[in-house]
């Protein structure tokens, strides 16, 4: 299996981005939603839910509970590891991340592929 | 009259007259913009507003968060412009969703009748008929920024263009006054259909939870399934206050016996229960199976708690489909 290398992407100021707080933006076309847990982990995932595609940072959020219910169709999920609470068994695509010089990157593997999960449902 | 133009970061633009909502227009000019409920419910229809000056129409949309402000984030379903506006949708398509292929219609008032205390059924004649699911429901205008969902309380028969809604009299409350004022041969307006309540395909058990006028779409989605002969098992909970707020239930107990396996359970809060069959509310009488699918629709106290109740008991949310107007 080759695992194809990352392209860092600049995305926030570590100072924009609180802790208990998120933000998104697009990249190359992809939204991402990138998360300032409380405890200090920052995570990035796919910023459209896999059920119907509308925008989780347009969701209801937790931030001591670190749980992201999204406003469509209230699908929740985990944002400590993107795993999905309700409905289980659906799971956020998750970015790499790293803080550099108080620069948060995303990772975006450079494989031509869109990086979401769907998980439809009906 | 004034219009203002509405620029798309995906390079479509639209003309929105003085008032009209963004998604109307667009709708209206041929451009879909996404949406599902057309009230500000869900927030699917939520846009990034790059340029411009908006009024919202409906400041109190449940859809609408504290977050919203900072991320200039607009529904786009209950806002005007009040400038040239240059908006970033996500994405647009040229035809409407399946199922949402909204369309403005005039219907004509057939009857506004009685029901029950303060329930009354409102039949329509529609200019044209509207294709529509069981389950889905119409935004009726009402006045200047009175606008209200109601249910279809009967299913959709080809060139049928009458329609029926189960409403209830809330006080002096504007939008169910102007409900219940209509008259034979009044005109109104209508929007639809919307929602994303409707029948799924598959074998699993049906359970309907409906409290009040909630009754309305269950109806609907019985009939339709009488109609198409369903095989599956369908269980109606069906509450309200007393007894005689259980409107439409010998209606409902007809249609369920058309059902292949069919059950419906009247539940009422109030001791004195008269022919319902269980006392309490519809919550205190559903044991959540997680195997069914969930259909859900009342006063949003209750369905907030039925889906509580289903939640605890295990049941995805991906197995239930709900509706709550306030």
């Amino acid at each position: 299996m080759t695992v194809a290398s990352l392209a860092w992407h600049e995305a926030f100021a570590i100072d924009e981005l609180w802790e208990g707080d998120f933000l998104d933006l697009e990249i190359d076309g992809e939204p991402v939603l990138v998360v300032h847990l409380i405890g200090g982990a920052i995570k990035a995932y796919q910023g459209v839910c896999p059920h119907q595609e509308v925008m989780l940072a347009d969701g209801d959020w937790d931030e001591d509970t670190g749980v992201l219910v999204c406003g469509g169709h209230r699908w929740e999920f985990d944002m400590s590891s993107g795993v999905g609470i309700n409905p289980a068994g659906c799971a956020l695509y998750e970015y790499p991340t790293k803080v550099d010089d108080g620069v948060v990157f995303v990772g975006v593997p450079e494989d031509g592929e869109r990086h979401y999960n769907r998980c439809p449902g009906s | 009259m004034s219009a203002h133009s509405v620029a798309l970061s995906t390079g479509e633009s639209f003309l929105v007259a003085d008032g009209e909502r963004i998604l109307a227009a667009g709708r209206r000019a041929g451009v879909w913009l996404p949406f599902e409920c057309g009230w500000g419910s869900c927030g699917t229809c939520k846009a990034t507003l790059i340029d411009g000056e908006v009024e919202t129409l409906f400041p109190g949309a449940p859809a609408i968060k504290p977050r919203d402000a900072r991320r200039r984030r607009i529904l786009v379903c209950q806002t005007t412009p009040r400038s040239d506006l240059v908006l970033d949708p996500g994405s647009v398509a040229e035809a409407a969703p399946e199922g949402l292929a909204v369309e403005d219609r005039v219907g004509t008032v057939v009857a506004n009748d009685d029901l029950g205390p303060d329930v009354r059924r409102l039949e329509i004649e529609l200019d044209r008929a509207v294709p529509y699911r069981a389950g889905q429901y119409a935004i009726v205008e009402l006045g200047p920024r009175l606008r209200r969902c109601y249910s279809m309380a009967s299913p959709f028969r080809e060139g049928r263009r009458r329609i029926v809604f189960i409403y209830k009299r809330y006080g002096t409350r504007p939008g169910s006054t102007a409900m219940w004022r209509l008259a034979e041969g009044d005109s109104v307006r209508v929007e639809m259909p919307y929602g994303g309540m409707w029948v799924r395909d598959g074998r699993d058990a049906i359970v309907m939870v409906a409290g009040g006028t909630g009754i309305a779409p269950m109806l609907a989605m019985v009939a339709e399934l009488a109609g198409r002969q369903d095989e599956r098992a369908v269980e109606v909970i069906y509450g309200a206050g007393s007894a005689d707020e259980l409107v439409a239930a010998n209606e409902l107990k007809a249609a369920i016996e058309s059902l292949r396996e069919g059950r419906v359970r009247l539940v009422v809060e109030s001791p004195d229960r008269g022919f319902a069959d269980e006392t309490g509310t519809v919550v205190d009488v559903l044991a959540p199976l997680a195997s069914a699918r969930y259909y859900v629709a009342g006063p949003p106290r209750m369905v907030e708690a039925v889906l509580g109740r289903l939640r605890d008991g295990g049941v995805g949310i991906d197995r239930i489909a709900f509706d709550s107007f306030g």
